[in-house]
């Protein structure tokens, strides 16, 4: 019997906010060919991530686990060996599974290479960024060969650690960012994507993760993208005056400086550099868009289009000068919290589908486990969502939870936020003792009247009674969201 | 070998054991006045699992796992006894450890290198084959054990008459479950140590289960009024033998439960089912009594500072003997059988959240334990405590996320 289970190419960005395509309401951007997935298959309009930085967002993908039970809380954490990871369970009922990318399941300042785990990949092409100076960067193994001459001219040393933090550091585009398109990082990513996809396993369905690292920092793109975007056409930054006066305090110390005071701050800028950093992030997506319209034409020429599960999202935001904020950190707004996600299968998905429910990151992953006709992961919180790609009737969990554990740069006294989702209505707890030092704080906002959020109602004695009844959702979804995937082997 | 540590350990686990009963004790309450008493202990959970898990590995059930009842303490953790014994300590348990489910007779085995000397038995009314105090019973007293067990057990056929309860209970004080215990550790202190110390588990049972299946309906469990005074007399038997050995000088003595038990019919939340006696006698430490709040969860950090031991990587509790109580406890049922509830101590309040489900809504009840002790009026409607309410549910959220599990160490910064 023919094997009939789809193929799943999961397209990943890196910092891509939920609203940066023109299909969920960046008129202004060029994103034909996302487009156009979208109009083909279903469009989720309220995805939220379960932690608004890389790696834990990650392993919340990886495991679609929720971050306290999978432990890794934070950047620089490296997930527990005892974590399994989808993709083993795809590669052992038979699929083909390959990464190519950022994957960021393990510590990877300095020059870190991120170590394998039993990760179930035959094909791991690792770059953990086009500044990342690991000798193991695939991307610049591709770059050596393809292009010595941008090579050479870029990393004119041996790799030098200092590089760490240099894109972290740059207030605009560094020189990689600016590279012709066909040296481009991302232009590498769709380049093995192909490859892959074109190289089928005769015998077996294929799990692909593209992962670009664009649209993050530092802000910039090839020219020939920018030149695509009509800065004045980008919507000025979302904030009002005094904005950050009415926010939990830690707000204004991101405001000053990004990245927990090691980073340049959305007030070292200029409006007009804001203006152009806008425009360079747009540029990325532009170009991203340009490489994934390549990725799906190839599996179109491979015949595989109509039974291959396409899913594209994005890790986390970004503030991008909203809320007077760039990059991200403990900021639970929908900047950063809300993400692109979309599920092309023409087989099963009829095209044109709009899901409006809250749906999570970790139902990525049981997504994929039952599109393969896998059984759900031992310890996996999430759900799949085809019955809802689908539009058929559901009982959908009312609320999003996402959890910030000082998961990005440390402070002192340490950072913990959490965010509910629910209704309009988005509570945000800024933790303090016995959590941590940082004083107890709160924001409320009211979505339908207020999608910008931008006014905090926390405080307001009218919206009392919703705060308290935000908290108590919030403690009953936390203890939804404990752990109790261990068997209970014996009734007592 | 050399010997790393400073003292012997004697722990003495009750099972399901309120600190307001200890003053009925004799020898119990002359321990307490002895002792540095901590009380206001409280178990993270009101069930016997969950709690004994936490207290053998000092961490939450947030990062241990053992959910509920009959959930076994996952293969990744180290129990308290695995380290003292890697750490060189001549280990040893007597009577109940119940961190497996042991329904259906289930014999529950030690870990690789846990426990030197285990002599395991959940309870007198635990037929597992490998139930040491009935092999010990049945040798001693062969007609009293054929009264109680006429015929084998069969392990599908788990209930307990009412016959073999009174004829357990007519068993002479000396032949009886805890006294058992007493003996097993008079014994095991009198053995020659071989120049090493020893950290020794005696697992008491005065829960009126006695061993036996729980009842389904209720999470916790009232107390055997006798088990108790055969405890307390057990109790005095090891000080005594601590004394006349002369290791008394050299042993710390650590009294503590996993959970307590129920005393009125206000549900497994109760000060009674949470509230938990904690007293550690050290070698030239004054007694001494604070009323700072604990967890029991702090329990094992403390037994490795004890053992001048390091504690390990993987721990949520912290020493109670560092001079920096938590002051807050946050107490979790999640059976699957009850409605899922949250209580969280903290000064002189309780707040208990009986979560939302299936469409029912969450409610919540808050009391004064300074001014009501008993728990006999719920605040949590009262106006003029809707700002202290809101105090403490903001509370119970920082302490749910405090205990989650984050002890995976960060080695980098990203």
């Amino acid at each position: 019997m023919p094997d009939t289970r789809p193929n799943i190419l999961f397209i990943c960005t890196d910092q891509q906010r939920g609203d940066s395509l023109g299909c969920t309401g960046a008129g202004w951007a060029v994103s034909p060919n996302l487009d156009a997935l979208a109009a083909e298959g279903a469009l989720f309009r309220n995805c939220y991530v379960q932690n608004p930085v890389c790696s834990p967002s990650r392993a919340s993908l990886f495991t679609g686990k929720y971050v306290a039970n999978h432990g890794l809380y934070a950047n620089g954490v490296p997930l527990a060996e005892d974590q399994r990871m989808f993709t083993k369970t795809l590669s052992e009922a038979g699929y083909d599974c390959g990464m190519i990318g950022k994957q960021h399941l393990a510590p990877c300042d300095t020059w870190r290479t991120e170590p394998r785990r039993d990760d179930g990949y035959r094909v791991f092409e690792w770059a953990h960024g086009p500044n990342h100076r690991a000798l193991e960067n695939d991307y610049h193994r591709w770059l050596r060969k393809t292009h010595p001459a941008i090579f050479a001219r870029i990393f004119p040393d041996r790799g030098a650690n200092e590089n760490t933090e240099y894109s972290n550091q740059s207030r605009t585009g560094t020189p990689i960012d600016h590279v012709p398109k066909e040296a481009h990082y991302s232009h590498w990513v769709a380049e093995r994507a192909i490859d892959f996809i074109s190289h089928p396993r005769a015998d077996a369905p294929f799990f692909l993760m593209a992962n670009f690292f664009d649209p993050h920092h530092s802000f910039g793109a090839p020219q020939e993208f920018r030149d695509m975007i009509d800065a004045d056409a980008i919507a000025p930054i979302t904030t009002k005056p005094g904005e950050l006066d009415e926010k939990p305090a830690p707000h204004r110390a991101y405001s000053e400086k990004s990245y927990s005071g090691t980073a340049p701050g959305f007030q070292e800028y200029t409006a007009e550099q804001i203006k152009e950093i806008r425009a360079q992030y747009w540029a990325m997506i532009a170009l991203i868009d340009h490489e994934v319209g390549r990725i799906l034409a190839a599996l179109e020429v491979a015949g595989m289009a109509e039974n291959t599960l396409v899913v594209f999202s994005s890790d986390h935001g970004e503030m991008l000068g909203n809320h007077q904020q760039l990059l991200k950190g403990p900021q639970l707004y929908d900047d950063l919290t809300r993400v692109p996600l979309i599920a092309r299968w023409p087989r099963e998905i009829a095209p044109g589908a709009e899901v409006s429910e809250l749906v999570q990151w970790i139902d990525l992953p049981a997504t994929f486990l039952a599109a393969s006709g896998c059984a759900p992961a031992a310890g996996g919180q999430g759900a799949s969502l085809l019955p809802l790609a689908r539009g058929q009737a559901v009982d959908w969990r009312s609320w999003a939870l996402c959890e910030y554990r000082y998961s990005g740069f440390a402070t002192d006294p340490l950072i913990m936020t959490t965010m509910l989702r629910h209704g309009d209505w988005k509570l945000i707890v800024w933790h303090g003792e016995p959590a941590c030092g940082t004083t107890r704080d709160g924001e409320l906002y009211n979505l339908a009247e207020d999608p910008g959020e931008l006014d905090n109602l926390y405080h307001r004695p009218e919206h009392a009674g919703q705060r308290r009844r935000m908290k108590a959702l919030l403690r009953d979804a936390m203890a939804e969201a404990e752990d109790r995937s261990a068997p209970r082997a014996r009734p007592w | 070998m050399t010997c790393p540590t400073r003292h012997n350990i004697l722990w003495i686990v009750f099972d399901s054991l309120s600190e307001t009963a200890c003053a009925a004790l004799p020898t119990l309450s002359a321990f307490r006045d002895s002792s540095l008493h901590f009380a206001r202990a409280y178990a993270p959970s009101p069930e016997a699992g969950p709690a004994r898990a936490s207290l053998f590995t000092g961490l939450d059930m947030a990062a241990h796992g053992v959910w509920t009842e009959g959930v076994a303490l996952p293969g990744r953790e180290t129990t308290v006894a695995q380290r003292m014994a890697d750490g060189g300590m001549g280990t040893w348990l007597v009577g109940r450890r119940q961190l497996a489910g042991a329904s259906h007779w289930t014999t529950e085995h030690a870990r690789p290198f846990e426990y030197a000397q285990f002599d395991w038995a959940h309870g007198p009314l635990h037929r597992s084959r490998q139930n040491a105090y009935l092999a010990w019973l049945e040798a001693r007293a062969p007609e009293a054990y054929q009264e109680i067990f006429p015929a084998q057990p069969d392990p599908d056929a788990t209930e307990i008459s009412d016959r073999q309860r009174h004829a357990l209970a007519a068993l002479p004080e000396a032949l009886g479950f805890n006294s058992w215990v007493g003996a097993r550790v008079c014994a095991q202190l009198s053995q020659p140590a071989g120049g090493a110390n020893c950290f020794g588990v005696a697992g008491l049972v005065v829960g009126e289960t006695q061993g036996g299946a729980p009842n389904p309906h209720i999470p916790c469990e009232t107390v055997d009024a006798g088990a108790m005074r055969q405890a307390d007399a057990a109790l005095a038997a090891m000080l005594e033998r601590l004394d006349s050995t002369g290791l008394a000088e050299r042993t710390a003595v650590v009294v503590t439960a996993a959970r307590g038990a129920l005393a009125t019919s206000r549900g497994p939340m109760q000060d009674s089912a949470l509230h938990v006696p904690l007293m550690i006698r050290m070698p030239g430490r004054a007694p001494r009594r604070t009323e700072a709040m604990v967890s029991t969860i702090d329990v094992a950090p403390t037994l490795y500072a004890l053992a001048d031991m390091p504690p390990p990587r993987r721990i949520q509790g912290r020493s109670l003997l560092d001079g920096t109580p938590r002051d807050w406890a946050l107490s979790r049922l999640r059976s699957p059988d009850h409605r899922w509830q949250t209580a969280l101590c903290m000064d002189r309040w309780k707040l208990v959240v009986t979560h939302g489900a299936n469409g029912r809504a969450a409610h919540d009840s808050l009391f004064d334990l300074t001014e009501d002790p008993g728990e006999a009026s719920n605040l949590a409607a009262d106006p003029a405590h809707q700002d202290r309410l809101e105090q403490m549910v903001d509370r119970m959220i920082d302490a749910r996320v405090a205990l989650e599990d984050r002890t995976e160490p960060r080695i980098a910064k990203f």
